[in-house]
């Protein structure tokens, strides 16, 4: 039979989940030929769970894929229903926006994009096989096209090896009814990756007709709107609003009545669940002394009645899901369009792949999103795009992209999957960052557009903006230090109106800012020479001067670490050779590969005393190499 | 290695002179706030190689009369800008004058990190270098541990408490901010800053009795074990030059544990007297007995004593097990007796022969205590730089703790707060040697000597 070579192309995408969309609209747009695959065409960018994007740290990730020149961020304000930013009042360094989504026009919005993007190759099939020949990986699909590609990056979401769990009744399925990728696990296994299961799960879907909203407690989006992209030149306004609801005893009766029935609870799932996102069988186990659980009811979109039950996921059995699900305020007669359902699936010990998000023992070959054991469209999609970025600049010979720790919650993620691994799907959270200070969503733009510029993937009038932004925060903050308030009997009124001691000689305005009762918009009034600044110039300034002390100690410590990150390691490096080792610290190193003393330094069981002898190693190796 | 380094060069033990080495880019400018010059001139105005007479000033006091050496820049051990000041070698002045230095900006140095920097700027041969990496060892981990456990099981669990009580708020404040949605209790802020007060004050109290000197002791810890009325405390009060425990015949006797600082030729010892081990049935005693057990786990060094007039019973087999993987030197008393021991079954714990009562056999005691901790490479100074990397860290929690407390009172939100918490037990996970920590090239060189 004659092999039928569809075509050869740069850089071939498994998937077009949120990872998929950014790889190859990232590969794409650095100038690589790109194919992409899905099983499904009508499912591109879907939102199998929560309809919405952003949240806490999963905000940022947005806001800086946005800044790289990603496309989540603008398909988010385009397809919005409601917007959020969470936590305001407790800093601006975790204010996050968080978004309902227009499920349905997200998934075609995406699809758009990918169909008009020049170059980009988007085609319907399941890839069953997956091999590197003479040069090139042979991409084998379902019915038996051949593909070539230099570069490929998997995206397989929850898709591969899928399989779904409602109460006794388990299917091999992907999510939303999609058919599962089977086929593929053992090509992957056969290239030794070391696959794992892994398991998440999402709610029910409820028609809206059959709620009663009456009693139920509204959450409306914030006045001022929220957008990702700073290309949004104008935010969507809110179109929905979403409701709150409790479970309560007779809920937690009949769930706990039925625990022996839920295939998590009877050892049927081995896959290992997301400690961040509990089903409410978890939930209720778990946390037995809460008297209930909050859900959110939240709309799927303007065109259709589902409406997603945030809080419920669970793998009980559909008759147990209905019940408990009844005895809930306003979902009384509720009902259930999709049941909810737990799903496996096989990802990747991330501790396999580089920095860069490629394979350590396949050059050409990367992992991205759900695949290397993340969870959450946001986290997926900032993978994706470090992938397709990486994949295309090495195939034209250029150093890679690693956004380090200080960089970036994408570098974070990143550095956590690839440097410590995850036991469970990780989840992005600002803990996870210590330089959380600085990385905030309000300068995202000033960290990584540079970068985007330099990629490419940011437009030079855009870049030229971020300059000019740049520019004005810093004339005027100069300049604040210049003007000195004076102890005028209106200032000091104005001073003691707001609680802070009014003044006896001259305070620099820049001072006055500081003081936790002030603010830069306040002293308006007693500062005539004031430019007409854009409020988040004004945001700037007013984050700049009242953290100064805490920004300047940042700056330190990142410097500290950069030190070591910029101590390179040599790719052929062979650490049996360094005789004061500890056999630990060469085991963890020979898998980890570390690209620079810094990484290594996270590695755990690898101690500071081995560090100390992986510095003068390299010292040494250094100066014989000057000397010789 | 931007930052200036500090340590004691000369050998910890009373001496003539003690030399403190200043290394690093500031070395000139903190020396000089500690320092003033009979000359009154400033070392900043000296040239590289000129010393200066004057005082180590503390609170306005002279606290010591000191010569100052100042080595520019290229022209010194480290190949940094150096100051060295020769002190009068007391021990505790020693000390205090690197806290002084320490306090004006200086860091304390690492073991061997004064090597290290000589060898990073091309101070130091390659053979040199060589030499540098077979003491980097992985021992390290294991000497800080035995340096935590000398700390005394009390303060380590203290600091433990401690750590979980802030990991338990900043987990708290971290759910809050990363499901701000969920149905969680509103934290509030007075609380927060209340357990963080509270955990501040105990740490300040911790910090306070290391340095009142409870903590600190320098030397090798050893223990004397042996059953009851073995020669135990004669032994010690022998050593020690003057009676410290009860000596009785009767048997069990000592029921505290009596601890002496001695120097046994030049190697000082903290050497703890024991209960007698052997199974008791007063329960005075049998605490006792516990204490001693525990006591041998956390000794660097055990000295154990045996009846030589008698033969070995079960009571002196229970002690060779407990013995077993330790650092030993075996002590045979009372061979002015006559022998019936079988020496035989000690000859693997170094045995030596003495009578405690005659007063002989102790110059043998002297050597093969040299013999035996210098095959061991004992560092009499690990014990007080693991306290004193201990003390630092201790003080950067207690720093990123006010530092939170004062972002509070100053306005600033629950993010700033939250950081300087999550810093303050980074610096007390790190004091228990549990986290290979991030800044490792400024980290623990443990392996190293200090000041060499």
């Amino acid at each position: 039979m004659s092999k039928f070579i569809y075509d050869k192309f740069d850089i071939a995408v498994i998937g077009a989940g949120h990872a998929g969309i950014e790889a190859s609209l990232a590969a794409c747009r650095m100038g690589k030929k790109t194919v992409v695959f899905t099983t499904n065409l009508d499912c591109v960018g879907n939102m199998p769970c929560n309809p919405s994007i952003g949240g806490s740290s999963k905000g940022h990730l947005v806001k800086e894929l946005d800044a790289l020149g990603g496309e989540m961020g603008k398909a988010a304000d385009a397809c919005l229903l409601q917007g959020r930013t969470l936590n305001l009042g407790k800093g601006p360094a975790i204010h996050s926006a968080r978004a309902q989504e227009d499920r349905r026009k997200y998934s075609e919005y995406m699809k758009n994009v990918l169909e008009k993007q020049e170059n980009l190759f988007l085609k319907q099939a399941e890839i069953v096989d997956l091999f590197f020949e003479d040069g090139y990986w042979y991409l084998k699909t379902k019915y038996e096209a051949l593909y070539l590609a230099k570069a490929v990056i998997i995206a397989t979401g929850t898709y591969l090896s899928g399989k779904i769990y409602v109460g006794d009744v388990s299917i091999d399925s992907g999510p939303d009814g999609l058919f599962a990728a089977t086929e593929l696990s053992s090509a992957l296994k056969k290239l030794n990756l070391p696959l794992r299961r892994f398991k998440t799960g999402t709610p029910p879907r409820v028609n809206r007709r059959s709620i009663d909203f009456t009693n139920l407690e509204v959450q409306k989006g914030d006045k001022d709107s929220v957008k990702f992209s700073f290309r949004t030149k104008e935010p969507s306004p809110n179109k929905v609003v979403c409701h709150l609801t409790y479970t309560n005893d007779d809920t937690k009766k009949i769930i706990l009545n039925n625990l022996d029935r839920s295939p998590m609870y009877s050892g049927k799932i081995e896959g290992i669940g997301a400690r961040y996102c509990p089903s409410i069988e978890d939930k209720i186990v778990r946390f037995s002394n809460k008297k209930r659980h909050q859900l959110f009811i939240e709309p799927c979109g303007l065109n259709t009645e589902e409406m997603y039950i945030q809080g419920f996921s669970s793998s009980l059995p559909e008759d147990v899901q209905l019940q408990a699900l009844r005895t809930i305020p306003g979902l009384e007669n509720a009902e259930v369009m999709r049941p909810a359902y737990a799903i496996e699936y096989d990802c990747v010990d991330p501790l396999s792949l580089k920095p860069t998000l490629e394979f350590l023992d396949y050059p050409g070959l990367y992992g991205a999103g759900q695949f290397n054991g993340s969870s959450g469209y946001e986290e997926a999609a900032v993978q994706g795009f470090v992938a397709g970025v990486n994949a295309a600049l090495k195939l034209s010979g250029k150093e890679p992209l690693i956004l380090d720790r200080a960089s970036s919650y994408i570098g974070t993620l990143i550095d956590d999957l690839v440097t410590e691994g995850c036991m469970d799907p990780y989840r992005m959270m600002t803990s996870r960052s210590e330089y959380r200070l600085v990385l905030r969503q309000d300068n995202a733009d000033f960290r990584l557009m540079p970068i985007g510029h330099q990629l490419g993937l940011i437009d030079d009038d855009s870049y030229e903006l971020l300059l000019k932004k740049k520019e004005l925060i810093e004339r005027e903050t100069k300049r604040l230090k210049s003007v000195m308030l004076s102890p005028k009997k209106e200032i000091n009124d104005f001073f003691v109106s707001r609680g802070t001691d009014p003044l006896k000689s001259g305070l620099r305005l820049y001072d006055a800012i500081k003081r936790p009762e002030l603010n830069y918009s306040l002293l308006a009034p007693f500062d005539p020479n004031r430019p007409e600044l854009p409020d988040e110039v004004q945001q700037q300034i007013d984050i700049n001067i009242k953290y100064e002390g805490y920004l300047k100690r940042e700056s330190s410590r990142i410097a500290q670490m950069r030190r070591l990150e910029n101590m390179k390691i040599p790719e052929n490096i062979n650490y049996e050779d360094i005789t004061n080792l500890r056999l630990e610290a060469v085991e963890k190193l020979n898998k980890i590969r570390p690209l620079n003393i810094g990484q290594a330094g996270r590695i755990s069981g690898v101690t500071p005393a081995d560090i100390n002898v992986l510095i003068v190693y390299f010292e040494k190796m250094r100066r014989m190499n000057n000397e010789g | 290695m931007n930052s200036t380094i500090v340590a004691i060069s000369t050998a910890l033990a009373p001496a003539g002179i003690g030399v403190i080495r200043l290394s690093g880019p500031q070395a000139i400018e903190i020396a000089d706030k500690v320092f003033l010059a009979v000359s009154e001139k400033p070392l900043s105005s000296l040239q590289g190689y000129e010393s200066s007479l004057g005082y180590i000033i503390k609170n306005g006091q002279k606290i010591d009369k000191v010569i100052a050496t100042v080595f520019k820049d290229g022209n010194s051990y480290t190949g940094e800008d150096v100051v060295e000041f020769s002190c009068h070698g007391s021990v505790v002045l020693l000390k205090e004058i690197v806290s002084l230095l320490i306090n004006s900006g200086a860091t304390l140095a690492q073991r061997g990190e004064f090597s290290k920097r000589a060898y990073v700027n091309g101070r130091l041969s390659l053979e040199k270098a060589e030499a540098l990496m077979t003491l980097i060892n992985a021992s390290s981990v294991s000497v800080a541990h035995a340096a935590f456990q000398t700390l005394n099981g009390n303060v380590a669990k203290e600091i433990d408490e401690n750590n979980k009580i802030l990991t338990h708020l900043s987990a708290s404040i971290g759910a809050y901010v990363d499901y701000p949605d969920e149905d969680l209790p509103d934290l509030a802020d007075e609380e927060i800053i209340k357990t963080i007060s509270e955990v501040s004050s105990a740490l300040k109290k911790i910090k306070k009795n290391y340095d009142s000197g409870k903590i600190i002791q320098d030397g090798i810890h050893a223990v004397i074990i042996g059953k009851p009325n073995v020669g135990k405390s004669t032994l010690m009060n022998l050593l020690s030059g003057y009676e410290r425990s009860i000596i009785t015949d009767i048997p069990g006797t000592t029921r505290d544990i009596v601890e002496d600082r001695i120097m046994v030729g030049d190697i000082p010892l903290i050497i703890a007297d024991t209960a007698g081990i052997r199974d008791s049935s007063d329960p005075v005693e049998s605490i006792g007995i516990q204490a001693t057990v525990k006591k041998i786990e956390s000794s660097e060094l055990i000295i154990s004593i045996f009846d030589g007039s008698d033969k070995l019973n079960e009571e002196d087999l229970k002690i060779l097990e407990l013995c077993k993987g330790k650092t030993v030197l075996t002590i045979i008393n009372k061979t002015d007796l006559g022998m019936k021991i079988d020496i035989e079954k000690l000859k693997d714990f170094n045995p030596i022969l003495i009578s405690a009562k005659e007063k002989t056999g102790l110059d043998s005691f002297e050597k093969a205590l040299s013999k035996l901790l210098k095959t061991n490479d004992f560092d009499p100074s690990a014990a007080f730089l693991v306290n004193e990397r201990q003390r630092e860290n201790l003080t950067k929690a207690i720093e990123y703790l006010d530092e939170a407390i004062s972002a509070f009172n100053f306005g600033l939100s629950i993010d700033a707060i939250h950081l300087s918490v999550d810093m303050a037990i980074d610096s007390l996970l790190e004091l228990k040697g549990e986290k290979a920590t991030k800044a490792v090239v400024d980290e623990i060189f443990n392996e190293f000597c200090v000041g060499k």
